[in-house]
């Protein structure tokens, strides 16, 4: 039976949804819930450390001092060194204090004992052999 | 989820997506670079992270370049998408230094645009692609506009943010509030972002929503140092803004891809078969 053009597009929209396509559309939908769920609860952790965290989305919520390291020399001498001499970029959410020790330790062969302060509070003091 | 909606929204947004990329490549490739010439601290994400090298930084800042070039163009756009969002996914692996918000951000808007038809119209050469895309990935992009407000709003409760002495410390731009204003600067630009999270999705107060977003993030361009750098992120959001007012969703029907092809017209009101959702 010939259907005239009106007739064959509405009995195009009257076909159902193929069977073999619902699996797909049912994945998809729990990839999207998935999804969606991270995307709202994944960062909810981050509310409840202390300090700038990674991943927490906190923009300009704190501002955090860098560390400044007081570096004691075989000799004797002290020299400063601030993290932001030795950060490739400064980020108030990375810590800076043991890789900042142990990057002075490595690249100063005089350095024997690194005194970390972040503001007017000690963050660690680290011993070169020991490092 | 398997509604369909217009095309042009997530072509903007692969727009917006794009130009960003260029400014935050500059951002972490530099502090890749300094990293890996071995003057500078590196401190990885993780431990089994390679150590950077110049050459890989080289590598990995041309690949996210030329993918963020076919982006704009709508070129292979979501291969380029996916290849943006990867290797500024690896930066931020290679070293913590290189993360910023924007930067994860970027990463999430980009791995979501190369799952969506992004580029069906504003497309450089000029296609007829589809008149109706998945809305999925409208809703996800709409969603992480509303977490990112959320949770950097619920992030700055704290004393010293509420004082106002943090944006006291950062604010060097054209606009600069006198002391005994920060504390409430703080506390509105709190209450703000807790509204956009949840104005943008209710249509009557979805335009007074904007214009707020709006004001916030040209504000924060005005208050704020190195105003430069927050670009990329208002472009970003941007994107998200978009996505809710390209809320008109075309019911999708067997073959609708076909009938959507090359069709000028709009579907609007026409009669057709319900959607699978």
């Amino acid at each position: 039976m010939k259907l005239a053009s009106s007739q064959r597009f509405a009995a195009m929209e009257a076909v159902p949804e193929s069977p073999r396509r619902e699996p797909i559309a049912l994945a998809r939908v729990v990839a999207v819930v998935a999804l969606g769920a991270v995307i709202a609860t994944f960062p909810a952790p981050t509310l409840t450390q202390p300090g700038m965290v990674k991943f927490g989305w906190q923009m300009y919520a704190m501002s955090i001092p860098a560390p400044v390291f007081d570096v004691s020399h075989e000799d004797g001498t002290t020299s400063e060194v601030p993290a932001a001499e030795i950060a490739a970029k400064l980020r108030a959410d990375v810590d800076y204090v043991l890789p900042g020790a142990e990057w002075i330790c490595k690249h100063d062969a005089t350095a024997v004992r690194v005194n970390a302060t972040i503001g007017d509070d000690d963050a660690g003091e680290f011993v070169c052999g020991a490092l | 989820m398997t509604a369909e909606v217009r095309p042009h929204g997530l072509a903007i947004a692969r727009l917006l997506v794009a130009l960003a990329a260029f400014p935050l490549i500059l951002e972490w490739w530099y502090a890749l670079f300094r990293v890996a010439s071995g003057k500078y601290l590196a401190i990885k994400l993780v431990s089994w992270a390679p150590d950077p090298t110049p050459s890989m930084v080289q590598v990995l800042a041309s690949v996210a370049l030329i993918a963020a070039v076919l982006l704009l163009l709508g070129v292979f756009a979501r291969t380029a998408a996916a290849l943006t969002a990867a290797s500024a996914g690896l930066a931020l692996l290679l070293d913590q230094q290189t993360y910023s918000n924007h930067l994860v951000l970027f990463v999430c808007l980009a791995a979501l645009l190369a799952f969506s038809r992004c580029a069906e119209v504003l497309t450089f050469p000029r296609r007829n692609g589809l008149s109706s895309v998945p809305y999925w990935p409208v809703f996800l992009m709409k969603l992480q506009v509303s977490a990112v407000y959320g949770y950097t709003a619920s992030s700055k409760i704290n004393e010293q943010y509420l004082s106002g002495e943090v944006i006291g410390i950062h604010q060097d731009g054209i606009i600069e509030f006198p002391a005994a204003l920060l504390p409430i600067v703080a506390i509105a630009s709190i209450v703000a972002e807790y509204v956009l999270s949840i104005a943008l999705w209710i249509p009557r107060i979805r335009l007074a929503a904007t214009a707020l977003g709006a004001g916030l993030h040209g504000g924060i361009l005005l208050v704020f140092d190195y105003p430069i750098a927050l670009v990329p992120f208002a472009m970003l959001m941007a994107a998200g803004y978009v996505q809710f007012w390209t809320e008109y969703r075309v019911p999708t029907r067997p073959g609708a891809d076909e009938g959507a092809r090359n069709s000028e017209a709009p579907q609007r009101g026409r009669q057709i078969a319900p959607s699978t959702s």
